[in-house]
């Protein structure tokens, strides 16, 4: 369960907040979109439920333990067993192959061997069966973007963060993406949050969240 | 981490192996430089240290200065103004207590051995030619304590002239000019006496021509005879047991008598101040060449590090911190480092072996071996292990620094 209390958010170079106090519950199993304008603040507020950027003010709760209260290395614990990414670009590392940059998490705490069958299976299921030694740049822009699903999900975690993971994709790639992400929330139950701007995708989503000017303006 | 860090240097084969090869060169710059210039100094102090005692004790010449002999010649007078002031030698220098220094140098348990020597310029005569030279007067038993010259002789024996009865020891350079042989007789005079016959009994090389060309070697009786200056003694050779104290030894005698004492680098300084110089251009030279490999490690990390920051930004978000981070940059340099200075030690060691067998002139130094004299010390292959460890960690840590710096949310907010 992640808990956001009275999130606020203000840069230094802005007058204005980003974000102004945001409550949002997201409960175990949950899959749920972050929709709003392009500016709303989505991204801002899914990296600070996600642990990777703080707020200004207020709390973010991951089963009732503040992120505040983690200190640097059990921080990176948590992001590297309980906290999977996708992004809006795929951000592989260009010198491994598929397989290598699907394990690439598990290096960290030396579990490449015990979670290669996780890997090539992930592969599998998202179609990428035949091209587990193939580069990143032998891969077009959908099968990238399938492998950092697969690389997100190798650590079997509890959460994962999506920022428009469909945004630099065509029509069938998104489609075959949320169709993807839909599968694991419902068959490994991964709470999944991840922010759109396109109302089609927001709708494969058990939950929306609406988001303007910064604050939370519909809940579904 | 290191698993990545391979890869990247694999990923760009070529920048990688200019930069191996920039470290391989700085490498063996030093070792060959240092080899060679090493090689010739340690042949250098070996030839010092075989011909010569480590510590001269020498009598002061005592110069006459304009007023020395004002008060002997007028005792009375303030002042003295001479037309033709005086000058030359008050008297021939000698040692003023050799005793005294006997007992000294007999006690001292850094001392091996000395030897009293009395030299003296003569003149020698054969036939119509003359030369003229320095005879060392020395006690042939204690004086191969002291230096080496035994092992040198190319006829008789050096303790030949032992005992005294006008024998001599010349030189093998100083035979030929004289167009003498061992076993003739030459006529010795010190200039101002009559010349007094002296038999040739053997003769010796050391492969320094000044020594080769200008000495000869007599008993110090026969040297005092030709001189007219019984039992004087104007030089004591010292031999010591660790050659690296005798100027400490040297600069500690010196303030006990008024002798002048002098050890064998203290004598050879010009020699040494050359080293030091020889040492800033190896130096510098190296620096130079380790500069340019240690800008190209950074530049080449730099601009990995800015190509790849979508890549830290997700390895951060993996879970990665920011140690992984410095380290995968890190790692690569010190690869570069280590694989670019071993190569270049094991490269320059071929070298050097390559050109110790290269046929090698004589040089000032005369004689010499034969071929090119190179060092082998484990001290320079040390140094420049070490040295280009140092210049490609200090290259990459600089980048791998920043690169550890940046956070995933502000590469991730720059990049969208
Ligand atoms: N580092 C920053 N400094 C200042 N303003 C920022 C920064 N990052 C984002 N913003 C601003 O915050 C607002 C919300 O951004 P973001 O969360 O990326 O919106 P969205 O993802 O909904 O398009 C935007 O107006 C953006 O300009
Ligand atoms: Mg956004």
């Amino acid at each position: 369960m992640i808990e956001v209390r009275k999130v606020y958010k203000r840069f230094e170079t802005t007058e204005s907040p980003v974000l102004q106090d945001i409550d949002a519950t997201i409960q175990k199993g949950e899959f749920v979109a972050l929709l709003g304008k392009s500016g709303s603040g989505k991204s801002t507020l899914m990296y600070i439920m996600s642990t990777l950027d703080t707020p200004t003010s207020g709390q973010v709760l991951f089963n009732k333990i503040p992120v505040q209260s983690m200190n640097l290395p059990s921080l990176h614990q948590f992001r590297n067993t309980h906290i999977g990414f996708v992004f809006q670009f795929h951000y592989l590392l260009p010198e491994l192959s598929s397989l290598e940059n699907v394990l690439m998490p598990t290096r960290k705490t030396k579990q490449e061997r015990t979670r290669k069958e996780l890997a090539i299976n992930l592969l599998k299921e998202v179609g990428l069966g035949e091209k587990l030694h193939r580069l990143p740049r032998q891969l077009s822009g959908g099968e990238q973007q399938r492998v950092a699903i697969a690389r997100a999900l190798i650590m079997e975690p509890t959460y994962l963060f999506a920022d428009e993971p469909t945004g630099n994709l065509d029509t069938a790639n998104g489609d075959i993406v949320m169709n993807l992400l839909n599968r694991f929330n419902k068959e490994n139950g991964t709470t999944i949050v991840m922010v759109t701007h396109d109302p089609d995708f927001a709708r494969l989503a058990g939950r929306q969240i609406y988001l303007t000017d910064g604050k939370v303006s519909q809940s579904t | 981490m290191l698993f990545l860090s391979l890869r990247h240097l694999i990923a760009r084969k070529r920048q990688t192996l200019l930069t191996l090869l920039g470290i391989m060169l700085g490498t063996v710059a030093f070792v060959v430089i240092s080899g060679m210039m090493l090689g010739f100094r340690e042949y250098l102090i070996t030839q010092l240290l075989d011909n010569d005692a480590h510590i001269h004790i020498s009598a002061r010449e005592d110069i006459l200065e304009t007023h020395s002999l004002d008060s002997a010649f007028y005792p009375k007078a303030l002042y003295v103004h001479w037309i033709i002031p005086p000058s030359g030698n008050k008297n021939s220098p000698r040692i003023q207590n050799p005793t005294g220094w006997y007992k000294l140098l007999q006690h001292d348990p850094r001392v091996i051995a000395f030897s009293p020597q009395f030299t003296t310029q003569i003149i020698i005569a054969k036939g119509g030619s003359t030369v003229s030279s320095r005879l060392i007067g020395v006690d042939a038993i204690s004086q191969s304590k002291v230096t080496r010259l035994a092992q040198y002789m190319t006829q008789g024996k050096f303790t030949d002239i032992s005992g005294g009865g006008n024998r001599l020891l010349v030189g093998d350079e100083l035979l030929k000019k004289l167009g003498a042989r061992v076993g003739d007789t030459v006529m010795v005079s010190n200039g101002t006496q009559a010349p007094i016959p002296f038999k040739v009994s053997g003769s010796f090389s050391v492969g320094m021509k000044s020594i080769d060309e200008g000495s000869v070697y007599g008993d110090i009786h026969d040297a005092q005879t030709i001189n007219n200056t019984p039992s004087q003694v104007n030089e004591i050779a010292v031999k010591v047991v660790d050659v690296y104290h005798a100027a400490e030894m040297a600069t500690q005698w010196s303030k006990l008598s008024q002798e002048l004492v002098q050890s064998w680098d203290q004598l050879n300084a010009n020699f040494f101040s050359v080293f030091k110089i020889q040492d800033a251009i190896r130096y510098m030279m190296t620096g130079s060449i380790l500069m340019v490999a240690g800008f190209s490690i950074y530049n080449i990390l730099n601009m990995v590090i800015s190509q790849k920051r979508r890549e830290i930004a997700i390895l951060r978000s993996m879970g990665y911190e920011q140690n992984d981070i410095v380290f995968l940059f890190l790692v690569q340099g010190i690869i570069l480092g280590l694989l670019g200075g071993s190569l270049g030690l094991v490269i320059g060691l071929f070298a050097c072996q390559g050109l110790s067998h290269l046929p090698f002139a004589a040089g000032p130094m005369g004689k010499g071996t034969g071929t090119m004299m190179v060092s082998f010390n484990p001290h320079i292959y040390i140094t420049a292990g070490v040295l280009s460890l140092i210049a490609s960690v200090i290259a990459s840590w600089l980048p791998a620094r920043y690169a550890g710096k940046m956070t995933p949310i502000d590469i991730i907010r720059a990049e969208s």
